[in-house]
């Protein structure tokens, strides 16, 4: 297989494990004005959940079912009890008890599982590699792939052609007028929050036989979600989608042809697409 | 007065024969009265962060030891402080400070990353307390010849150079490196490759991933690409466990030969890695599966405090403890006796599970057998096995010049 065509899937696998963190995240903050800093903790929390349930089932199939559950679950507790109280008081406070929420998982997961690095197995049919035009590639992450894209295509589905996804834009293109109309803007919100929390736990168990799970991963992933959403533009599912692309390729093409400066060339592709697009790819322009 | 006293040179003579005097006095006062107290041991380590799960396996091999001899030294009962450095070298510091001047250990164990022991190295050769290193490698560690530092574990160079000799003798006709983007990944690859093509092997590529990558996808697609016959790794921990994982996922296994720095392929890489490992090869100072008394003593030992084999970390630190308690023996328990301590020490000659060690006089580096390791399926285990050994290997040349 060509060199380039190897290292081009690489880059969109990345991408697409970075899509299913983004996603959520960049609704998230599409709707509520929160940059959720404790994203990454749904993401780390998956894992660990779904490295549990995959040593007690002896089947990867059911962690990816069944860890994305309890997960959105916390996320809807949090979003419930903690973030509502705080609605009135800014953002700030927002984004601040979301940053103490990480802290809380993160130890959390170092009580319950330890400070280990673990790794879930993937299933046993996509151990190996796979002939792929002339070379070898990885069954599991052709797969991955795969159930990225049509994730992304499931996601595109529902925020543009159903009931429901016309109300999460309406509510991220202006929450007042989207209340004002009769929507309930706070279920809206905490079901995006919870579907938010349940996509990057699902990330986090399908990531798990690539980049492991461990204390710390949290803060890892979130970073270059980060970036991904603020190329995108934050808000848009779209952007989220194209952005995971984009910062996917960079930075696994980086790696492979400009090593020296792969560690900046993600941070390089934000900077050039901000001064061309301030908004971002896909991002609108602040009106309010 | 104007006049300033000047002291006539008997008097100074006889003032500089009564201080010693009484500091000679004071010294064998403070002896006697520790001699029957507790042996201080101040362990500093890494505990948390990444790397945390290398201090835990420290600690074990002393608490091995320890539990072996009744949790004494020298018939002197000790007391283990273990301090966490986070891997940060201002952090170390801080500990390494409260361990000495108000702990005030008899003796210091550790640390693990190299950047730390550079940055002890000031402040432990002013306060002069004995100090054994149990993990940092860093090779030039022991050029700085401080008195009372002994490496009482592997160098950088002295593991690294064997394999590129090795490899350059068994059929390795070209390399790809790949080594974590730090000092010590710099260390070994260099190590490697200057024994390496001086057997007339071909270093093809080097890559450095970043310290943190989990993902080596672009990495080994391009080592599946340049047709390689080998592959030389040094990767530590977590990372070393996915690169081998996926060096299978892409298809590698079978085609390119996977050689590696000791990490890469060890007991606590194995859990990660499992029968992905198979068929690599690695140098080190220690292989859990070595026949030999000393060594079917400690794995056993060992068993009881965990399922899985012993790893370089706990091995050196059982090793270190044991040397402690022989030197400490050695000058009958007064270990605050720190110029004659550190003497036995340095004339430590004994057989520990990783075979004989005894220290350079000059440079205080330990020297030791280099194994030769390749990882075999045993049992239902993953485990390394010994298929040629380097006898006595030292310091580094340019440390002793």
């Amino acid at each position: 297989m060509d060199l380039f065509i190897s290292q081009a899937l690489n880059g969109f696998v990345y991408g697409v494990l970075l899509f299913l963190l983004a996603a959520g995240l960049s609704l998230i903050f599409g709707l509520m004005g929160v940059v959720n800093l404790a994203h990454g903790s749904f993401f780390m929390l998956g894992a660990f959940v779904g490295l549990s349930i995959a040593k007690a089932t002896g089947s990867f199939w059911w962690a990816v079912l069944l860890a994305p559950i309890p997960v959105a679950l916390a996320a809807v507790v949090i979003e419930v009890v903690f973030m509502r109280q705080l609605y009135r008081r800014g953002r700030l406070d927002q984004v601040l008890l979301t940053f103490g929420f990480s802290f809380v998982f993160t130890d959390l997961v170092e009580t319950v599982w330890g400070k280990d690095n673990f790794n879930i197995p993937e299933p046993a049919a996509l151990e190996n590699s796979i002939e792929l035009l002339g070379g070898f590639y990885p069954s599991y992450r052709l797969a991955l792939l795969g159930f990225g894209l049509v994730a992304a295509l499931v996601l595109w589905i529902i925020i543009d052609r159903t009931r429901a996804g016309a109300m999460v834009r309406a509510a991220v293109d202006d929450s007042s007028t989207a209340m004002g109309i009769g929507l309930n803007v706070p279920l809206l919100l905490t079901t995006t929050f919870a579907a938010g929390a349940a996509l990057a736990a699902l990330a986090g168990v399908v990531a798990g036989p690539i980049l492991g799970v461990y204390s710390g991963i949290d803060v890892e992933v979130l970073i270059p979600a980060f970036i991904v959403i603020v190329v995108g533009g934050m808000g848009s599912l779209k952007g989220a989608f194209v952005g995971s692309l984009v910062i996917g390729i960079a930075d696994t093409l980086g790696k492979a042809y400009l090593p020296e400066m792969a560690m900046f060339l993600i941070y390089l592709a934000m900077i050039l697409i901000l001064l061309v697009r301030p908004a971002g790819l896909f991002g609108q322009v602040q009106t309010r | 007065m104007t006049k300033t006293w000047k002291p006539s040179r008997r008097a100074l003579l006889s003032g500089v024969g009564a201080s010693a005097a009484m500091s000679f006095d004071a010294s064998l006062a403070r002896v006697f009265a520790q001699g029957a107290g507790t042996i201080k041991v101040g362990v500093l380590n890494t505990f948390s962060k990444t790397p945390g799960i290398f201090g835990e396996t420290a600690l074990r091999g002393i608490e091995v030891y320890l539990d072996e001899h009744g949790g004494k030294i020298a018939d002197r009962k000790v007391e283990l402080i273990r301090e966490d450095d986070e891997f940060n070298p201002q952090v170390a510091l801080q500990k390494l400070r409260k361990l000495v001047d108000s702990d005030k250990v008899h003796v210091v164990l550790g640390p693990l990353g190299s950047h730390i022991a550079t940055a002890m190295a000031g402040y432990m050769k002013q306060a002069g307390t004995p100090w054994l290193i149990t993990g940092a490698g860093a090779s030039a560690l022991t050029k700085l010849r401080i008195p009372n530092m002994y490496r009482a574990t592997l160098s950088n160079w002295q593991v690294a150079h064997p394999m590129g000799t090795w490899s350059a003798t068994h059929d390795v006709k070209d390399v790809v490196l790949i080594g974590s983007d730090f000092l010590a990944g710099h260390e070994v690859m260099d190590a490697f490759k200057e024994t390496f093509t001086k057997g007339g092997g071909k270093v093809t590529k080097e890559i450095y991933p970043p310290i943190g990558t989990n993902d080596f996808s672009a990495y080994l697609s391009d080592i599946g690409a340049s047709k390689t016959t080998a592959v030389y790794g040094f990767l530590v921990g977590s990372e070393a466990g996915r690169f081998v994982k996926q060096f299978q996922q892409f298809g590698l296994k079978g085609k390119v030969k996977l050689l590696g720095f000791q990490p890469l392929l060890d007991s606590d890489t194995f859990p990660l890695q499992g029968t992905s490992a198979v068929g690599g090869m690695s140098t080190s100072i220690y292989c859990e599966t070595l026949d030999t008394p000393e060594n079917k003593r400690f794995v056993e030992l060992y068993a009881k405090k965990s399922k899985e084999f012993p790893g370089i970390m706990t091995e050196s630190a059982y090793t270190a403890v044991r040397i402690v308690d022989d030197a400490a023996k050695a000058v009958g328990g007064k270990i605050e006796d720190v110029a004659a301590f550190c003497e036995a020490v340095g004339k430590t000659n004994i057989v520990a599970p990783r075979g004989p060690v005894t220290f350079d006089p000059d440079t205080h580096q330990a020297i030791q057998n280099v194994y030769v390791r390749e990882v075999i399926e045993q049992d239902g285990k993953i485990v390394n096995k010994v298929i040629d050994v380097v006898p006595k290997v030292g310091d580094m040349p340019a440390n002793k010049a």
